[in-house]
């Protein structure tokens, strides 16, 4: 019989989403939370009776009550499964830190929380192979070495299977966070003779090598886009189920869905209203708009009609498809068409306004060019006024 | 040519009593010069009233015109222009006024027609009936006493008529109705614009007021927050030190240390108790010892005074014996003395005494003889012959007596007794030596036995005293032979004469020397008897404990005196310094003790503390509501960036648009600049002018610097303000719309230099313009070249 585990980890429960409309923050909140409920049910469908969570079950150092109350409970609803929990950067163990508080009631009987840097024997059933946890916990932030080097001379029972459990940044990857904060080498598994390195921190999800992974969160927080996806994408929204059948034997790994919300990024520049349409036409095709965030940040020039047309399908009728259309459209200008100019006015005071504004606005150099195009676009929509 | 004023009729108006006429005017200047009050002023009003008040009008402007001496007002106005004379002719006399019109065509009109043609004739909008008529731009034209002073507030009749001759005068006709369009599009900005600020745009209003304010809450949240958890921070520091603390004091065990100090003080404190307690038991000790010390000197001293009194009692009792010894030696041989003469002396006696029995029994014989003769006698009864010589023989007797013992024998004892006794005594004497008592009784039974003889002696017959005698005389030489065998046996000498002297020389001397010797041996034998005592003390006291006993005690205690003294000596009492240093030693570790415990306490008080502040301070999550907080500010500052983006457009658009409002109407005041330009460089040197929208001059500039209107000297205000109306004719009159401009007592605040350039540029305007001046001032005006004016009082 095989030794099965489900790895996950930045579940990041008790971020607020501040930067999300007040009306769908606390869905996503939510969603992080319920997180714990699709991986429960990942892992039973995985036959996998335990979940190793690589680091950041919490956001932050010090989540609310209400916060550690509610993972408690979910960890604890799960009762036919074994919770592995590791501390990681985000929710560093520290004295009277939240692992302190959080195991201050007494931890459900389904949790196993891994404070120390020492190898503890998992959770086998009779006929699962033996297998040692060699957890490398975070005590801040931003640690000072590699938290896995211990690992290398960790004693364990012979003939037991080592699993890793740690929270870091490979080096030389995932490190676009500035410089990483807690390293780890990349190979670690084959130097500590790991048949399995759990690793979190990277949201999307990442082989290293065939023994070391990174989960990445089983719930998307961000609109960063995964490198492995469709071009708009984000990172997340996925866990692994991971088979060992030996120690010999490579691990058999499943990436399993676990997100609740998609997550889309995408950057497009248009120069008129053909692209317009089009970029319209297929965003308002994605899948699940029910549950699609969309990032849309636009670029380029648009006549003013154009400009209008977007207004119109994209605020207006793809955000209402969407759980959320995030568009920044800062980078997006209008290039008035002379016609468009004729329209407003020929001549005369209008006209001459609008021949500056345009001026203005054609001039990148300007400070004014920005507010310039925002002129222009509302002398467009006002412009019936100024005819008699 | 267009509208002037030739002739002004006043019937009954005010001053001017009945029909007065002004006139004719000349087309160009007009100068009205009369002293104050003859009517300049009214000449004014009844013109302007005559124009601008309805016929029917009982306003105070009609009241004003009311004549002095009654009647009523009528002003007639003749005005002419290219095709003839205009006439107005208004009579006020309230319901009753009329009003005519009559045209150079012969045309005319009545009434509230005609009112409406005057209207018409002078571009005046539709009387209201409400306020006073607007003058429109008569009232800028035509300048009453004193309001010639600041540039003309058009109302907005004459800002319509004004704008109209600027409209017809400037080329660009498309730019100004542009204007209008871009007033109309300003409004609308100005309401799309309320959505983001308030009406005065100083403040921001709806969403993104909204926005600025939630972020101003946010602010003030994430201060609040930062504080908390700065609090917390240090909370959580303060918990990781208390627990560091509370860690190294379970290891340091300050309270075990305390404890065994404490301990350690309190055996202190007891052994010092200890040692004043054995310093007490040594004091006692060693007085004890002392007191037993003293009790065996004492001993000893008793025991040693004991044998020294029993030894002393035995020398004394030997000396006394040895004295006794002596004077029984002595009064041995004063007896031997006394009994040598006793025995001399009893050789005499015995002598005497068989003298006496030979007497008596002579005596006898004649007694017997006598006692025969007497017998006869004494049978009648004659006893007392007997008793007499029983008395005489008594007598004799105890005359004898007397002499013989003085002092040994009783007084009572005849002489035969004290000689018996003598004798016993002498005797006596010699076996004496020992035992006195023994002598006594013997001399007692001798007494007695004497006594008895003597008791026997009166009741003696004569015949027994005879015997007696005879018997006396015996024992006489009895004694006598007795006497001498004992002084032989004695060895002593019995001298052959001694005389009674010498016995009782003898017989006292024997007899001290025997009382001395038994005194002596009295003395003697109480000698003895206490030096017996004091041995038997001594040998009680030896029995009870020996010498050897007393002195090996006396040692012994010695040693154990001097032992105490050396345990005492080397066991020194605590001083009460040290007793009170243990004390307070106790004290400060028991203080200790308790300062820890205390500590102990504070500490845990504080942990607790501590961990309910961060309990607290956490449970409110702050970092999450911080990050939430960090990003809700970001996404509102980008709406507030695209909020501010839309209103700056907006603002970018009006500010855009008033900016090509303001060219434009730069470009529509062109004309009045144009006009007015020439005469302020006349008087005033000016180089430039602004003018603002009301048409008003707002600055000149003069010599390179700009000046505010508003702040030059009343005379020079003036002066602009007559020169802005001069150039207002101006351009009506080119639009053939001009009529007279008539000033009131103007200029008055001009010095003789700007008048005179002032003059200049009046000639100069009417060459094309009307221009009435009315004047109190006649010399000063009288240098100007115009047409004068005066009334005339008709028929």
């Amino acid at each position: 019989m095989a030794l099965r585990f489900l790895h996950t980890a930045d579940l990041q429960i008790g971020r607020a989403f501040g930067f999300a409309p007040p009306d769908l923050a606390p869905l996503l909140a939510e969603a992080r939370l319920s997180a714990l409920d699709r991986l429960a049910a990942a892992a039973r469908a995985a036959g996998a009776p335990r979940i190793l969570i690589a680091g950041d079950v919490f956001d932050s150092a010090r989540p609310s009550e209400r916060t550690i109350a509610q993972v408690q409970e979910r960890l604890a609803r799960a009762a036919d499964l074994t919770w592995h929990i590791l501390p990681g950067n985000h929710d560093p163990h520290r004295p009277a830190g939240v692992w302190e508080r959080f195991a201050r009631d007494g931890l459900p009987p389904n949790v196993r929380l891994h404070l120390h840097p020492a190898p503890v024997a998992l959770d086998t059933a009779p006929g699962e192979p033996t297998a040692w946890l060699l957890p490398a916990p975070l005590t801040a932030r931003r640690g000072g070495g590699d938290p896995t080097e211990w690992m290398d001379h960790a004693p364990t029972p012979e003939g037991a299977l080592r699993l890793g459990l740690a929270h870091g940044s490979v080096a030389g990857f995932a490190a676009d966070e500035g410089a990483a904060a807690n390293p780890i080498a990349a190979d670690r598994a084959r130097r500590a003779g790991l048949v399995w390195l759990a690793l979190g921190d990277w949201h999307g999800r990442k082989r290293i090598d065939d023994r070391t992974w990174y989960a990445g969160t089983p719930e998307p927080d961000r609109f960063r886009l995964d490198p492995e996806g469709d071009g708009t994408l984000c990172v997340g929204g996925h866990a692994l189920a991971v088979t060992i059948e030996a120690a010999g034997a490579p691990p058999r790994v499943t990436p399993v869905e676990t997100g609740r919300y998609v997550w889309r990024r995408c950057r497009a520049t248009l120069a008129d209203a053909d692209q317009l349409n089009a970029l319209a036409d297929r965003l308002e095709a994605l899948a699940r708009p029910a549950d699609t965030l969309l990032r849309l940040e636009l670029a380029g020039a648009l006549p003013f009609a154009a400009h209008e047309l977007c207004r119109t399908r994209i605020i207006r009728r793809l955000a209402a498809r969407l759980a959320w259309l995030d568009l920044d459209d800062g980078g997006l200008a209008v290039r008035p068409e002379d016609d468009e100019l004729a329209a407003i006015d020929l001549e005369g005071v209008v006209r001459r306004a609008a021949d500056r504004l345009a001026t203005i606005a054609r001039t990148p150099a300007d400070a004014q060019s920005e507010i310039a195009r925002a002129a222009l676009i509302a002398l467009w929509r006002l412009r019936e006024h100024a005819r008699a | 040519m267009t509208l002037r004023l030739h002739e002004v009729g006043l019937e009954d108006v005010r001053r001017f009593s009945g029909r007065w006429r002004v006139g004719p005017f000349a087309p160009g200047l007009n100068l009205l010069a009369a002293p104050n009050e003859t009517g300049k002023s009214t000449l004014l009003e009844a013109i302007r009233c005559a124009i601008l008040l309805p016929h029917r009008a009982q306003s105070e402007e009609a009241r004003r015109l009311r004549p002095l001496e009654g009647g009523i007002p009528t002003v007639t106005l003749a005005l002419a222009d290219t095709s003839g004379v205009w006439r107005i002719r208004k009579r006020f006399a309230g319901q009753q006024g009329r009003a005519e019109l009559v045209a150079p065509d012969g045309r005319s009109w009545a009434g509230d027609e005609a009112e409406e043609e005057i209207r018409r004739l002078f571009g005046l909008p539709q009387a209201t009936g409400r306020g006073p008529a607007p003058r429109g731009v008569w009232g800028a034209l035509w300048v009453e006493q004193g309001a010639s002073l600041v540039q003309p507030t058009l109302d907005h009749v004459a800002q319509d008529t004004l704008r109209a001759v600027l409209d017809a005068l400037d080329a660009e006709i498309d730019t100004v109705t542009g204007a209008r369009g871009a007033a109309r599009l300003r409004a609308a900005i100005a309401r799309e614009l309320l959505a983001f600020q308030t009406p005065g745009g100083r403040n921001s209003a709806g969403r993104l007021r909204e926005v600025e304010d939630r972020l101003a809450e946010l602010a003030e949240e994430e201060r609040d927050l930062r504080e908390r958890l700065c609090r917390a921070d240090e909370a959580l520091a303060r918990l990781a030190d208390l627990r560091a603390r509370r860690a190294a004091r379970l290891a340091a065990r300050p309270e075990q240390a305390a404890e065994e100090a404490l301990a350690k003080a309190r055996q202190r404190a007891e052994a010092l108790r200890q040692a004043a307690h054995r310093r007490e038991s040594l004091l006692r000790a060693a007085a004890d010892a002392t007191r037993l010390h003293e009790a065996a000197v004492e001993a000893w001293a008793r025991r040693e005074r004991d044998i020294a009194q029993a030894e002393a009692a035995a020398r004394r009792a030997e000396g006394l014996a040895a004295v006794a010894r002596a004077a029984e030696c002595e009064a041995e041989a004063a007896a031997n003395r006394r009994l040598a003469v006793e025995a001399a002396w009893a050789g005499i006696e015995a002598a005497e005494a068989e003298r006496q029995a030979r007497a008596i029994a002579d005596v006898a014989l004649r007694l017997r003889e006598a006692e025969e003769a007497e017998r006869t006698a004494r049978r009648r009864g004659a006893a007392s012959g007997s008793g007499a010589i029983a008395a005489v023989a008594g007598l004799a007797a105890l005359g004898v007596a007397g002499l013989a013992v003085i002092g040994l024998i009783p007084p009572e004892a005849g002489w035969v007794s004290a000689a018996a006794a003598l004798l016993a005594v002498a005797t006596l004497g010699l076996f004496a030596l020992r035992r006195v008592r023994a002598t006594k009784e013997a001399r007692r039974e001798q007494a007695a036995a004497n006594a008895m003889a003597l008791q026997l002696a009166p009741d003696q017959a004569p015949e027994a005293a005879l015997a007696a005698a005879t018997a006396r005389a015996q024992e006489a030489r009895q004694i006598a032979a007795a006497l001498a065998q004992e002084a032989a046996a004695r060895g002593v000498t019995i001298p052959r004469e001694v005389s009674a002297v010498e016995r009782d020389q003898a017989r006292a001397e024997a007899e001290e020397a025997e009382r001395e010797a038994f005194r002596t041996r009295a003395e003697a034998d109480e000698a003895e008897k206490a030096a017996r005592e004091a041995a038997k003390v001594l040998a009680d006291e030896r029995a009870r404990a020996s010498d050897e006993v007393l002195r090996e005690r006396l040692r012994q205690a010695g040693e154990t005196l001097l032992h105490a003294a050396r345990e005492r000596d080397t066991s020194p009492a605590p001083t009460a310094e040290e007793i009170a240093a243990a004390e307070a030693e106790i004290g400060r570790v028991e203080a200790e003790r308790k300062r820890i415990a205390d500590e102990d306490l504070r500490l845990a008080e504080e942990l607790r503390e501590a961990e309910t502040t961060v309990r607290q301070l956490e449970a409110e999550g702050i970092d999450d509501r911080l990050a939430a907080l960090a990003e809700e500010r970001e996404r509102l500052e980008r709406e507030r960036q695209a909020l501010h983006r839309e209103r700056d457009g907006l603002r970018l658009l009006d500010r855009v648009l008033a900016e090509e409002e303001e060219r434009a109407k730069a470009e529509w005041v062109a004309p009045v600049t144009r006009a007015v330009m020439p005469w302020l460089a006349t008087v005033l040197g000016a180089e430039s002018v602004e003018i603002n929208q009301s048409l008003g001059i707002t600055t000149i500039r003069r010599g390179g610097r700009a000046e505010r209107v508003d702040i030059l000297s009343a005379g020079t205000q003036e002066q602009i303000a007559v020169l802005v109306r001069l150039a207002f004719a101006d351009l009506l009159e080119r639009q053939g719309k001009a009529a007279p401009v008539i000033l009131d007592d103007a200029l008055v605040f001009s010095d003789d230099e700007r008048m005179a350039r002032m003059f200049e540029v009046l000639t100069e305007a009417a060459k094309t313009l009307q221009i009435i001046l009315l004047t109190c001032r006649r010399d000063l005006f009288g240098r100007l070249s115009a047409h004068p004016l005066g009334f005339e009082r008709l028929a």
